[in-house]
Parts: C-alpha cells; sequence; structure tokens
C-alpha cells in the first residue's frame, strides 16, 4: 500500500467513519461520507498533500474511494513534477 | 416596490457588475462601495445570488457549450439567475431535499418543489439541485440549469418581511423536462457545485452590509455629536462613548473577516468563508440595534432606513447557511 494510501485511509477511518473500517476499493459514499465529509476529505487531502484541488476536480468517481483518491494525488504529483 | 421594478433594478446592478465576476478582493471593495451607496437592499441581495450563487459556479462548473451560450448574457445582466436548493423541508441540510431529476429519453425529468429562492420571480435562469440518487451520499444531488421559461416551471412570488427592503424571493414548482446539456457538472457532483456556489456566496454576500454599516456609524457618530444633554454632547457621556468604540471595533473586524476570506482561493465551503458571513452578519445586527439606542426616540418614530437596516441584518444571519449551521464549518 503507498504512503498515501495508508494516511487517506487512517484520516477516513477516524475522522469521517467514527473508527469503521473500510476496503481500499469500497465506496465511501456507500460507507456513509456525506456531505460535511466531502468538505473535510477535500481540506485534508490538499493540506496534506499539498496540492491545490480545483473544484472541477471534485468529481464523484475521483473521491469515490481511498484507492480513486490516492490515484488522484498520485497524478497531481507526477504532473507537478 | 413591484416584481417589476425590482427586475429592473436587479438588472441593472448584474450590469454593473459586469467585470466584478471574479470573488476575490477588488469585487468586495466594489460591493462595500455598493452598499455605502444604496444600502442592503433586495436588489443588492439579488446581485449578490445572481454573481455568487449562479454565475460563479457555471462558470467554475460549466462545459465549453453552456459558457458560450450562458456566460455574456449572464455577465451583461440580460439574464438573471439565482440558486434553488432549499424546499418547503431542506434548508441547510441539502443532502435531505426531495426534488427528484431522473432520466427519460435521452433527458431529464425534474420534479419538485423549492423555497426561499432569491429573486425567484424576476430570475430568467435557475440553478436547480435535484436528486439523481437516494439517501444522505455525497453523490445523491446534480445540479441543472433551468431557464424559468421551460413549461412545467412555476413560481410564486414571496416578500421578506423580516429582511431586506424589497427582497423578493419565491417557491418553485418544477415539473418539467430537460435536456442534458443543461446538466451543470457530472451527474453527482452537484453536492460539488453547492458547496463552492456557497464558498464564493458565503465570503462576499455580506460585503455590501460593510458600506451601510459605515454610513450608520458615521450617521451615528454626527447625530451624538450634535446631541446635546445635561449641558454636553452626547459623545461624551461615557457609556456612549464605549458603545460607539464597539460599533467600530465591529465593523472593522467585519472588514478583515471579509477581506480575509476573499483574498482566499475559493474551494468548497471554507472555513474563512463560513466565518465573514457569520462576522458580519452578528455584527451588522448588534451595530444596527447599538444604532437605534444611540439615535433615541426619534430615531424609533421616523427613521424607516434604520428599521429596514435592523431587519436586513436579523435575516442576515439566516442567508447563505445559518450562522448556527456554519458554525459547524469554522
Amino acid at each position: 500500500m503507498s504512503a498515501a494510501r495508508a494516511r487517506i485511509k487512517r484520516f477516513v477511518q477516524r475522522e469521517l467513519l467514527a473508527g469503521r473500517a473500510v476496503r481500499d476499493e469500497q465506496s465511501l459514499w456507500d460507507a456513509g461520507v456525506d456531505s460535511l465529509g466531502l468538505i473535510k476529505l477535500v481540506r485534508f487531502v490538499e493540506s496534506s498533500f499539498a496540492i491545490e484541488i480545483p473544484p472541477r476536480d471534485v468529481r464523484p468517481k475521483v473521491f469515490e474511494s481511498i484507492a480513486a483518491i490516492a490515484d488522484y494525488v498520485e497524478r497531481r504529483r507526477r504532473r507537478a513534477a | 416596490m413591484n416584481v417589476a421594478r425590482f427586475r429592473r433594478d436587479w438588472r441593472a446592478l448584474a450590469a454593473r457588475a459586469a467585470g466584478w465576476g471574479r470573488p476575490g478582493p477588488a469585487a468586495a471593495r466594489r460591493l462595500e462601495a455598493l452598499g455605502r451607496q444604496k444600502g442592503f437592499t433586495g436588489p443588492v441581495l439579488a446581485l449578490g445570488a445572481h454573481l455568487w450563487a449562479a454565475r460563479a459556479p457555471l462558470e467554475a462548473f460549466g462545459s465549453r457549450e453552456q459558457l458560450s451560450r450562458f456566460r455574456r448574457a449572464l455577465r451583461e445582466g440580460r439574464l438573471l439567475a439565482s440558486a434553488a436548493v432549499s424546499e418547503p423541508g431542506a434548508g441547510s441540510d441539502v443532502l435531505s431535499i426531495s426534488t427528484l431529476a431522473r432520466p427519460e429519453a435521452g433527458r431529464w425529468r425534474l420534479k419538485g418543489r423549492k423555497a426561499f429562492v432569491t429573486g425567484a420571480p424576476a430570475a430568467d435562469l435557475l440553478l436547480v439541485w435535484a436528486r439523481t440518487a437516494p439517501g444522505r451520499r455525497a453523490d445523491a444531488l446534480t445540479c441543472f440549469l433551468t431557464p424559468v421559461r421551460t413549461p412545467g416551471v412555476r413560481v410564486w412570488p414571496a416578500l421578506w418581511r423580516v429582511g431586506p427592503a424589497n427582497a423578493w424571493a419565491g417557491e418553485v414548482a418544477l415539473d418539467c423536462s430537460l435536456e442534458d446539456r443543461l446538466r451543470l457538472g457530472e451527474v453527482g457532483q452537484g453536492l460539488a457545485v453547492f458547496h463552492y456556489a456557497m464558498d464564493v456566496e458565503r465570503r462576499l454576500i455580506l460585503a455590501p452590509a460593510l458600506g451601510a454599516m459605515s454610513r450608520r456609524l458615521e450617521l451615528t457618530e454626527r447625530r451624538v455629536r450634535e446631541r446635546r444633554q445635561f449641558g454636553r454632547p452626547l459623545s461624551r457621556t461615557p457609556a456612549v462613548v464605549r458603545r460607539l468604540a464597539a460599533m467600530r471595533r465591529r465593523l472593522e473586524d467585519a472588514r478583515r473577516a471579509v477581506y480575509a476570506a476573499a483574498a482566499e482561493r475559493p474551494g468548497l465551503a471554507r472555513a474563512l468563508s463560513a466565518r465573514a458571513k457569520t462576522v458580519v452578519s452578528e455584527a451588522w445586527l448588534a451595530n444596527a440595534l447599538d444604532a437605534a439606542m444611540l439615535g433615541g426616540a426619534k430615531a424609533c418614530l421616523t427613521d424607516e432606513a434604520l428599521a429596514r437596516e435592523i431587519l436586513a441584518a436579523a435575516s442576515s444571519r439566516l442567508l447563505s447557511g445559518s450562522n448556527d449551521v456554519l458554525a459547524r464549518l469554522q
């Protein structure tokens, strides 16, 4: 598991799902991430990985799972490199 | 003021604000000057809805085709737009809306009812948030650009009583069919569009109130200098001095909060934006009540503008998410 993925997972489970476990590929929407959860998730990814997320990039598919978010972070990092 | 006059004033303001689309400090300065000149009236409130809750998300999420169809007309005020989010049973809790959008032969069938829509009886275009999936999932909503003239869209006007002067809003009943190309953003992206619209709106919707507060403070200072009690100007009474100092401090805090939020890159329901809306509305109401106190019985008997300002300030605590709910975002 990449470091980014592990970090995102830790945040999601602890801060958004009250300690409940979630699989990397599982839909966060099915797992119960709601309106405030989406805001917290975007804030966390921006501040933890020092990237600016254009609002247009906050798409259901991009933030749907821990794996998808980690892929997005990797893509953004590669583009910035 | 009837709806036709409201529409004319709103359109004139929207045209004047053609170049103010970027939600930064320059827009805040222009809006503050506007509020100083005109006060915080219904058309000024509607200008905020048009610029920040409708035009800004359209520019951020719109397809190339949507931008070429709507952007110029919105900038020039030929199209007036507003956001239709709340419903009779759903306010700040956007994931509890029940308006449905279901696919139907390559189009979307929208069915539901919206309430408290700023400017509704004069608007040409509504951004309508509807449910495309059940439950409280973050991907449950989708936003649609809905021309008010679409068959099956009906609007009932309502006038704010506790609110700015001549502030028209309304209920909207939807039972209409929309082309897929009127969908703003992706299916399921409505929550992101909403949080972006609210972020931009919260940082600037009350910028005109800074101008109104500043003007009111000057009028109050002049009044207490000119009014004599017990052989000296009221402005030399210690309690009055303290009250005026508090008014100045609140205005400065409010101004700092707006410009700090406006300097930040817009995002999704940012903390500084929620704080700006909260700080200005609380400061505005406190200052308006203090102005009534220092204006004395004469102001309370004769000053219609002050009475209206108190009502506008009271309602500003509810706009763009009530302050109690916004505390969760800060």
